[in-house]
């Protein structure tokens, strides 16, 4: 599904989330975890999934396809196979929880009657049926996150991607979320967790990546962080 | 609980365009304002070129001169000149007018400002008998002109309105250049106007703009409603021009025939008339200025 093939990334100014010859291999129904500290590389990893950047060698393949062969008007259509959900939500504080999700829809041209017909589903699926009227400046953190995962999957990407999905909440809602997140990858989406919170990672039990300056220095199934260096 | 915004069945691309142009309501005032500005130019321009070119089409297809007898030529003498002009193989037609005709005809062109004449009869007419003479081609005119100079025993003077045409293309060549210049200065201007509208709801817009980027929106539908918004911008004002022209034109014409002995309604283009010529080229205009402003505006944008 996802395939990192001798992945290089450098930035002129500093080195900081570069990545170094990353090989990594991500496989249809996967959930995994990808850790690291800040400036490990995460962000950037995302970023060049998403084609915001290009590396600067290696070849990055999604669904078999390398994505650096895509035309600049077929980015798009990659961006909608991969849903995002950012640490900041990005959620448009003047449009309801509703439209926010039904948004996603809109701008790839769904018509209106499968847009009421599904939005309803997504926002009962994480949990926030009751709360289509709301705006995202009334919800609390945990809320705003569910809204942000019914948008990244309303138009079924194959890939969901969270970045930092636990990381401004309390246990109790991160264990939630992760519950959600588990349920959504049950349903055949694969789903990558960049984070680095530590203690939801050895709860889990999944899939993890360890990345450090920009180098792949642990991949152990059902693996914790503290015997990733094992 | 704030009321539920359901999505409207208006595309939502048309509302959005409204509302951004009415929450930048200054500078897209501004843009309106220059745009009207440049269009009432081009609508002057217009106004003035079709008549000035139905006015030239009416002066060239009169065009002849008029040879004004001295007073007490004999008949002889007007045979013999009449006989010349036949003979010249450049002139198409020659007309007599007596006296008495030259009083009528001038009687009748005076319209409803024929008591002017009252004290003339046929016993005390000033006017002078004389030919009228056309011939095939314009510029002929002015040698039967010389030639009939040349009969000083017979001719008073002759009446030539070549000058008229000459000077009527000369100022509408000048006019055509000076609107063509300001025309052209006010659309950069508009242009500028438009394109930082745009760009202010562009940068209003940024963070909806990058969602739509993540979430895998086209270019085109991000483009649209900006462009959308310029042409609106650019069609509100041409409609409002066209209004603005056709009006003061009206104004104009009705206050030329109240103040005028001559008939207007031959003269001048009915409104009724240049309507279409102007709605067509200011919604073009309007359009094609206002599209062209929003997209460069947001090209920049877009660039990730």
């Amino acid at each position: 599904m996802i395939e990192f093939i001798n992945v290089t990334k450098s930035y002129e100014q500093n080195q900081a989330d570069a990545l170094n010859n990353l090989n990594l291999f991500i496989d249809k129904g996967e959930f995994v975890f990808i850790v690291g500290r800040s400036g490990a590389g995460k962000s950037t990893f995302i970023k060049l999934l998403q084609r915001e950047l290009e590396p600067t060698e290696g070849t990055i393949k999604v669904k078999n396809h390398d994505i650096s062969l895509l035309k600049k008007k077929d980015i798009p259509y990659l961006r909608r196979r991969i849903g995002v959900v950012y640490q900041d939500f990005r959620l448009l504080e003047n449009k309801t929880v509703y439209e926010n999700v039904a948004y996603a829809m809109e701008i790839i041209g769904r018509p209106q009657s499968k847009i009421r017909n599904k939005v309803p589903l997504a926002l009962e699926l994480v949990g926030l049926a009751d709360m289509a009227d709301r705006y995202p400046g009334e919800l609390s953190g945990g809320e705003q996150q569910r809204v942000a995962i019914a948008r990244a999957i309303i138009n079924n990407p194959s890939i969901l991607i969270c970045d930092e999905p636990t990381g401004n909440l309390d246990p109790e809602t991160s264990r939630e979320i992760m519950a959600l997140l588990d349920e959504i990858n049950r349903h055949g989406t694969t789903v990558v967790v960049v984070t680095h919170d530590v203690d939801m990672v050895n709860e889990m039990k999944k899939r993890l990546i360890v990345l450090d300056n920009g180098k792949l220095i642990a991949d152990n199934m059902k693996g914790t962080y503290d015997n990733a260096f094992a | 609980m704030p009321s539920h915004n359901r999505p409207s069945y208006l595309p939502s691309i048309i509302k959005e365009s409204f509302q951004s142009i009415s929450r930048n309501t200054l500078i897209s005032i501004a843009a309106i304002v220059s745009i009207i500005a440049t269009l009432l130019i081009l609508g002057i321009f217009i106004i003035f070129s079709v008549n000035v070119s139905q006015l030239t089409q009416v002066a060239e297809e009169n065009s002849e001169i008029q040879i004004f007898l001295l007073e007490g030529v004999t008949q002889e003498q007007k045979d013999n000149l009449l006989e010349i002009l036949e003979n010249d193989e450049r002139v198409s037609e020659v007309t007599y007018e007596s006296k008495e005709e030259a009083l009528e005809n001038f009687s009748k062109s005076l319209n409803n400002y024929q008591e002017l004449l009252g004290d003339y009869t046929e016993e005390n007419n000033p006017l002078p008998e004389s030919f009228i003479v056309k011939t095939y081609n314009i510029e002929d005119l002015a040698a039967i002109r010389d030639l009939a100079n040349e009969y000083k025993d017979e001719v008073e003077y002759v009446r030539y309105q070549e000058s008229f045409i000459n000077s009527l293309s000369n100022f509408t060549q000048f006019i055509r250049i000076l609107s063509i210049g300001l025309i052209a200065i006010m659309s950069v201007i508009a242009f500028f106007l438009i394109y930082n509208t745009i760009r202010l709801t562009v940068a209003n817009r940024r963070k909806e703009i990058s969602i739509m980027k993540s979430i895998g929106a086209t270019n085109s539908y991000i483009q649209i409603p900006f462009i959308l918004e310029g042409t609106f911008i650019g069609l509100i004002s041409a409609f409002l021009s066209v209004l603005l022209v056709i009006l003061v034109y009206y104004y104009v014409i009705g206050y030329l025939s109240g103040n005028l002995i001559f008939s207007t309604s031959t003269l001048f283009i009915s409104p009724r008339n240049i309507i279409i010529l102007i709605l067509i080229s200011f919604t073009l205009y309007g359009a094609i200025i206002g599209s062209i402003g929003a997209a460069f505006a947001t090209r920049r944008y877009l660039e990730v």
